[in-house]
């Protein structure tokens, strides 16, 4: 374990030096990101200003929703962008053959491999819109729903890496799932609205089978209408921690194949 | 253009439809992302409608809206057919434009065909079968009427000029790869700005008044918003004829665009090339 929190940081400065090498670039893709976020935004900004509020959350709630969704998806973005290689046909290209041939875990140098500078592009957008209509909102911070708050968010950010190496894994089997993967990963722009909008059984869904709502949407929820933060931190927790389990065991067996398919 | 030349032209276009039809067959399992979208727009709306004051919000009924906003996916798979924008990001990334500066042919006719391959395999792929599957779907759930056979034949020759605005749009700022390599970031900014101003994301009626006046002095209301109020027969007679015209001007104000900036990277090309 100390040996990889020593190696960590330089596989991280190695990463961003090879990314700034090509500034203007990387200034495109945080950019990039950044606007497609804010355009993303704005369209529903312009949708629900047509109304007062959408089952009682108004544009503020919507928004701090909003940017409290972008901080953990962006952070996860940017330290596990590498996995989406992985399931975009990584397995026929052989990428995993390097990591196999060093005595350290293969999926910490696969995540490891790169920083997604772009991710910072949807973190500063979730940051400014967390603090602009947070401000807007009469939340009752207290210190105990705040440290609540970045417990969920950590637990989410772990949700969204799982939900990608479950489906990343399966590219072990399939050779080739980024399609499969894209359409569950979208699954989240369920959680950036209020989840009684939605059908019984797409509630069902984002509950039981696929918790993003409960991830993302349920601490919100609790906060902005003073309720109890615990108990959807607990769920959060849950949620992520067995998801977690799950793609790891996915991933090791599907890993167990690679080795028996190679040579 | 002689006969010889256009001949000589067709030959990209039907390479555009072969490589489109390559290509669409993995963008099957793209549509299935577009499915989760259209399933959260459908809710977002239904809510949308149900807490407003009347049965019309700027102008639109729900069945008009949710119609219009399903139109608008699928014609977007049309109008934004053209690969364009990665044929010229790469060729000038990787030098092989200067090869094909060398050949007797204009580039950026040679591009136009070959994305109209592009356009024509996108029409038999995805627009025909998605489209039929909407109406379906649209009068099933929500008793949306069917568009008229009129209505269809005026879309289809705005959706021509829509993707000819589309495609030189793509061109020009394929061109930007000449300043960054950072293709990928630059079709991000393209599309979300594309979609947006287009209309294809909200009916320009929802902007503020400000950026409504801005966007008329722009090529972007022309390429998906236009034709879809012509599909949903929402323009009559002169306003018909009116949205032709400005369509019609922007395809040959852009192109001349096209032209001017490509001699200008030509120059650049050769004095690199010393």
């Amino acid at each position: 374990m100390m040996k990889y929190l020593k190696l960590y940081p330089y596989y991280v400065s190695r990463s961003i030096k090879a990314r700034l090498a090509y500034r203007f670039d990387a200034f495109i893709g945080i950019f990039g990101f950044l606007l497609e976020n804010t355009i993303i935004f704005s369209t529903l900004y312009l949708t629900i200003s047509a109304i007062p509020a959408l089952n009682g959350w108004d544009l503020n709630m919507m928004g701090f929703l909003y940017g409290y969704y972008l901080i953990p998806k962006a952070i996860d973005h940017i330290f596990s962008d590498q996995i989406w290689q992985l399931a975009n046909g990584g397995i026929t290209r052989g990428i995993l053959d390097k990591y196999l041939i060093k005595p350290l875990n293969p999926l910490f140098q696969l995540v490891a491999e790169m920083i997604q500078l772009e991710g910072f592009g949807e973190l500063i957008l979730g940051i400014i819109f967390l603090s602009v209509f947070g401000l807007k909102l009469s939340i009752n911070w207290t210190v105990s729903s705040a440290i609540a708050l970045i417990i969920c968010g950590f637990f989410a950010m772990w949700f969204f890496f799982s939900i990608k190496l479950i489906f990343g894994s399966l590219s072990f089997w399939t050779k080739r799932s980024i399609e499969v993967m894209t359409l569950i990963y979208d699954f989240s722009n369920f959680a950036k609205y209020p989840i009684d909008i939605f059908s019984r059984s797409i509630q069902f869904l984002l509950t039981f089978i696929l918790p993003f709502s409960v991830v993302i949407f349920f601490p919100i929820r609790a906060l902005l209408f003073d309720q109890s933060m615990w108990l959807p931190t607990l769920y959060v927790a849950i949620a992520s921690t067995l998801m977690l389990f799950v793609a790891y065991f996915i991933w090791k067996k599907g890993l167990k194949r690679y080795e028996s398919a190679g040579s | 253009m002689k006969p010889r030349n256009i001949k000589k032209y067709m030959a990209f276009s039907k390479a555009g439809i072969l490589s489109g039809f390559a290509y669409k067959f993995s963008a099957f399992g793209w549509l299935l992302g577009d499915i989760i979208s259209l399933l959260i727009l459908y809710f977002l709306w239904s809510a949308i409608y149900q807490n407003a004051s009347g049965d019309v919000i700027n102008g639109m009924t729900f069945k008009q809206m949710v119609s219009y906003l399903i139109y608008a996916r699928v014609a977007t798979s049309l109008v934004f057919a053209s690969a364009s924008f990665w044929i010229i990001g790469e060729d000038i990334y990787e030098g092989n434009i200067a090869i094909s500066l060398i050949r007797p042919i204009n580039y950026r006719y040679r591009l136009l065909a070959e994305g109209f391959g592009n356009f024509l395999s996108s029409l038999i792929l995805m627009f025909i079968p998605l489209m039929t599957a909407s109406i379906i779907l649209l009068t099933i759930t929500i008793g949306a009427p069917i568009p008229g056979v009129l209505d269809f034949v005026f879309f289809f020759i705005s959706a021509i000029l829509s993707f000819m605005i589309a495609d030189s749009l793509n061109f020009l700022i394929g061109e930007v790869a000449l300043f960054t390599n950072a293709l990928f970031g630059l079709m991000i900014i393209k599309n979300i700005t594309m979609s947006f101003f287009s209309g294809s994301l909200l009916p320009s009626s929802f902007f503020p008044v400000w950026l409504q006046n801005i966007l008329n002095f722009l090529p972007f209301q022309s390429m998906v918003e236009k034709p879809i109020m012509i599909l949903m027969g929402s323009l009559n007679g002169t306003e018909l004829l009116k949205a032709f015209v400005i369509q019609l001007i922007w395809v040959l104000v852009l192109n001349m665009l096209c032209t001017l900036t490509f001699n200008g990277i030509k120059k650049r090309v050769v004095s690199v090339g010393g």
